[in-house]
């Protein structure tokens, strides 16, 4: 490829060591949840499962982990429904009001977060929805459709539009394109965008943070407040279980529409 | 003679830029019809809103009779042949093809039948299960027609089909489109940038310039008899001599060019006076050694500049004394050009050869001359 | 029905769905973030609602929350500085690898962050850091230290784990920027005289400034935000303002005063990340 401008030495050794460190923090998770000894020791005593053990076993974190999957499980179609409408409507169609629409279905993602989660803080403790399941899912979807939106925008980009109206020159009404054409073909999108908003719905935090409690204790805030009140070797299982999906879902994210090109 | 299509009055803007004005076109039952001209003069826009895709902001568009403006493009009934041929890259030749049937819920057998017989129509028989992008870029083109062509529209339109291909292609698929237009017999319009296809394929053509149309005829007629310099200038790229009529004797008109006078033969009412083009295709012209032939009447000495061998033809630029020049194509048989740089010759043609069209030079600005 | 209307209608249908989610979940709250901003708290909690300006006022005041601006200036000069001389590299050097698969790993190291929680990224930060934890256990075990060295805590620690979790979001605009560069108009530069060097500095750095505005905005608007990591790394009393409303609000339940401070913050964000944009355009207009 561009093998003439083969980079000096220093700046391998340089990049090597950022890529080690951006490594750092996940691998020495993942190394200690085998670590035999129930306290955070280093060098590690020995191999040990007891910590995974210890996930299953444990009651907690079962239900913290079904929560989150249960939040993600609702908050993924929706945001992907909700997202590819709005996506399709975004780049195929121009009509007047389009840059404020844009503007507003992005906005969750340019703003801070804490100043997000204190918003709904107080807004669903006037509606009652907090501490439940319904804001939580609520929440978890304006943080979620800015990057369903743009990953599906992405590929209605990428589709010719000419596709569509050789679907409508041939007789299929704007439904029948739809779902004959325009679908099928931006699958790679549509994947893309679900992987995110779950991934993005399992692992959130700082949304949550302000606006679950007891009852709604999602994987993320399990482990935030076993970190900060009482410590338990059982986090680095846990976290490297999100590690684990982390990978896969790179991998499948890289097959289908290769990782570089995504940008 | 039954018409497929037409139009009326038909303008379009693209917000406030006007792209066509007051277009008026009848297309007749089974004939081959061109829209030809420049990139922008309005071809593609047209086809555009015959198929409805767009919508025109005046004017009415008819498809057999019947006014179809509010008519959504699904159910126009024109089949569409477009420049990238937009193949559905998820499916293969075979539900492509079908594509038009299976919306029109054809029981699965008549699915079959009628596309493989659009498939032979393009000979392109066995080709059912290949994948799209397995194919080439003129198989890609076949299976684009005959998607079009299975649904059996009431007219077939195609967007500049013949771009993307090579220039041996292209001559090749030039023929084939003709045949398979003569055996289906459909109503088609066709759209292109390049005069020699249109010349070669039309019954007739229409020359757009500017979102308006500048003549229609059949080739032979844009040829020989253009009403206007655009049309003059588009087919075949003439020389153009600018003067002013000084003499008439019936359909006589006598030009003076410079301090030449040319006679020309008009059945144009062109004053004494106005200002004038004259229009000498290149392969009007003949070339002798001096002295010049005593019964031409049309006959100036001058000098070869330079020569363009081009197998069966060679072309040469002539330089006149008061610096004019003059392009002439020579037919040659044998393959040697007959004359060479330096020579000096005479360059001759018949009135009868000659157009000449209201215009002058500066009215004349902007086209390729 | 005309077809204009008809696809009016059909483009209103599309995007309904989300215009009313957001409205209804982020328009709203907004606004009533604003009202409640606006609202006064006494010193027996309760909240009136009436028109004032004493959070604001309070804000500008207090030193408390200047230490807190302060903070979080020097916090993102710190890491906006660190993402860029750490990124760019990085990044120029994976853009430049030969071999597609390892360009993929690297790929894979830099989005991955993003694919897991901050939750996760921040406590394995804890886990190096922490007294007993692995750094100190390798320095000592090592012998470069008699006792473990304490970076939790520090504001230090709060640097290095912001940019551990920031990075991708530099990197990733500079490798969209460095891509789409024209190979040819580096090939063109060599082939006029200049050396590697000068090639990177007067045509690649200057095209590829673009993502790094790019990059560094958005570093620069998520480090003003940023609060569960420095929470983790070095607790709630850390002069930082997003660690300040999380404690206005949530220690001292003075809600009106943390949906002033929040405002501030959402204000300055934009701000910064506007002017961004704009020197991006200067710098379009005049590259391009």
């Amino acid at each position: 490829m561009r093998r003439y401008l083969r980079p000096a030495t220093a700046l391998n050794v340089f990049s090597v060591l950022v890529y080690l460190f951006l490594l750092a923090p996940l691998v020495v998770v993942v190394l200690a949840s085998f670590n035999s000894a129930d306290f955070l020791s280093f060098p590690p005593s020995g191999f040990s499962l007891r910590w995974y053990q210890s996930l299953w076993e444990s009651e907690v974190w079962g239900d913290s982990f079904r929560l989150s999957l249960i939040v993600m499980a609702v908050v993924t179609p929706l945001a992907l429904l909700i997202g590819t409408l709005a996506a399709y409507a975004l780049v195929r169609y121009s009509f007047p009001g389009k840059g404020l629409i844009t503007t507003l279905i992005m906005a969750p993602m340019v703003m801070p977060q804490i100043v997000l989660g204190i918003a709904l803080l107080t807004y669903f403790s006037a509606l009652g929805l907090l501490d439940s399941l319904v804001g939580l899912v609520l929440g978890h979807l304006v943080v979620t459709l800015p990057f369903a939106v743009r990953l599906v925008s992405i590929s209605v980009h990428n589709l010719d539009p000419t596709l569509e109206r050789a679907a409508q020159n041939l007789g299929a009404t704007p439904l029948q394109t739809f779902r004959l054409v325009t679908l099928p073909l931006l699958r790679p999108g549509l994947v893309a965008g679900a992987i995110f908003a779950a991934i993005l719905s399992f692992g959130e935090l700082a949304v949550t943070l302000l606006i679950a409690g007891a009852r709604t204790t999602t994987l993320p805030l399990r482990i935030f407040n076993y970190t900060e009140y009482n410590f338990d070797p059982t986090i680095n299982a846990v976290s490297t279980i999100f590690v684990l999906l982390a990978l896969v879902l790179i991998i499948v994210l890289d097959r289908l529409i290769g990782l570089v090109r995504m940008g | 003679m039954d018409i497929d299509v037409q139009l009326r009055e038909v303008s379009m803007h693209y917000g406030a830029t006007p792209v066509l004005h007051d277009v008026a076109l009848d297309v007749y039952k089974g004939e081959f019809l061109s829209l030809l001209g420049p990139s922008g003069c309005g071809k593609t826009t047209t086809l555009n809103l015959i198929a409805g895709f767009l919508m025109p902001t005046r004017g009415t568009v008819s498809l057999g009779g019947r006014v179809v403006n509010d008519v959504p493009p699904y159910r126009r009934n024109t089949g569409m042949v477009f420049q990238s041929y937009a193949l559905f890259p998820h499916m293969n030749v075979f539900h492509n093809v079908a594509f038009g049937l299976k919306i029109r819920r054809l029981n699965s057998r008549e699915i079959a039948r009628r596309v493989e017989q659009a498939l032979t129509l393009v000979q392109l028989e066995g080709f059912s299960t290949r994948p799209i992008r397995e194919l080439s870029g003129g198989q890609q083109q076949r299976v684009a027609i005959a998607r079009a062509l299975a649904i059996d529209p009431l007219v077939l339109l195609m967007d500049e089909p013949l771009s993307n291909l090579d220039a041996q292609l292209r001559r090749q698929m030039r023929v084939e489109l003709r045949r398979l237009q003569r055996q289906v017999g459909i109503t088609t319009i066709f759209v292109t940038h390049d005069q020699e296809e249109a010349l070669t394929l039309s019954d007739r053509l229409v020359v757009m310039n500017g979102g308006r149309i500048e003549q229609v005829g059949t080739p032979v007629e844009l040829y020989r008899k253009p009403r206007t310099p655009f049309v003059a200038q588009f087919l075949g790229h003439p020389n153009f001599l600018f003067g002013e009529v000084v003499e008439r004797r019936g359909a006589d008109t006598a030009v003076r060019v410079g301090r030449q006078v040319i006679w020309a033969t008009s059945d144009d009412p062109l004053a004494v006076g106005s200002p004038v083009a004259v229009v000498l295709r290149a392969e009007s012209a003949t070339l002798h050694s001096p002295p010049p032939p005593p019964d031409r009447v049309n006959a100036l000495p001058g000098t070869i500049d330079y020569t363009i061998y081009l197998g069966t033809t060679a072309e040469y630029e002539v330089r006149f004394a008061d610096g004019g020049r003059l392009r002439v194509v020579e037919q040659i048989a044998s393959g040697i050009p007959s004359y060479s740089d330096g020579d000096a010759v005479v360059v001759s043609w018949s009135p009868e050869d000659t157009i000449v069209l209201a215009g002058s030079r500066e009215s004349m600005a902007g086209m390729v001359l | 029905m005309s077809r204009r209307r008809r696809q009016r209608l059909a483009v209103g249908g599309l995007l309904a769905p989300a215009v009313i989610l957001l409205v209804l979940v982020f328009v709203l709250p907004s606004v009533d973030l604003f009202r409640l901003s606006l609202a006064w708290m006494d010193s027996q909690r309760s909240i009136h609602p009436d028109v004032s300006f004493s959070n604001y006022r309070e804000f500008a005041v207090n030193p408390y929350f200047h230490r807190m601006v302060w903070g979080s200036l020097k916090l993102t000069v710190w890491v906006a500085c660190l993402c860029l001389l750490l990124g760019y590299p990085a990044t120029y050097y994976m853009v430049h690898i030969g071999s597609t698969t390892y360009r993929t790993i690297l790929y894979a190291i830099v989005v991955s962050p993003l694919l897991i929680s901050v939750i996760v990224r921040t406590y394995g930060w804890v886990v190096l850091l922490a007294n007993n934890g692995v750094v100190n256990g390798t320095l000592l075990a090592l012998g470069l230290v008699d006792r473990p060295i304490r970076m939790l805590g520090t504001f230090g620690s709060v640097i290095v784990a912001t940019v551990h979790v920031l990075l991708p979001f530099m990197m990733l605009p500079i490798a969209s920027a460095l891509q789409g560069l024209d190979p040819a108009l580096e090939r063109a530069a060599q082939s006029l005289g200049a050396t590697p060097l000068q090639t990177f500095w007067r045509v690649t750095l200057p095209l590829s400034m673009p993502g790094v505005l790019a990059g560094t905005s958005l570093v620069i608007a998520l480090t003003l935000g940023i609060f569960i990591t420095p929470l983790l790394v070095a607790g709630p009393l850390q002069p930082l303002f997003a660690i300040g409303i999380y404690y206005v609000t949530l220690s001292q339940l003075n809600f009106p005063l943390g949906a002033a401070l929040s405002f501030i913050l959402l204000v300055f964000t934009l701000a910064v990340i506007g002017l961004v944009g704009r020197l991006l355009g200067i710098i379009n207009r005049n590259v391009v």
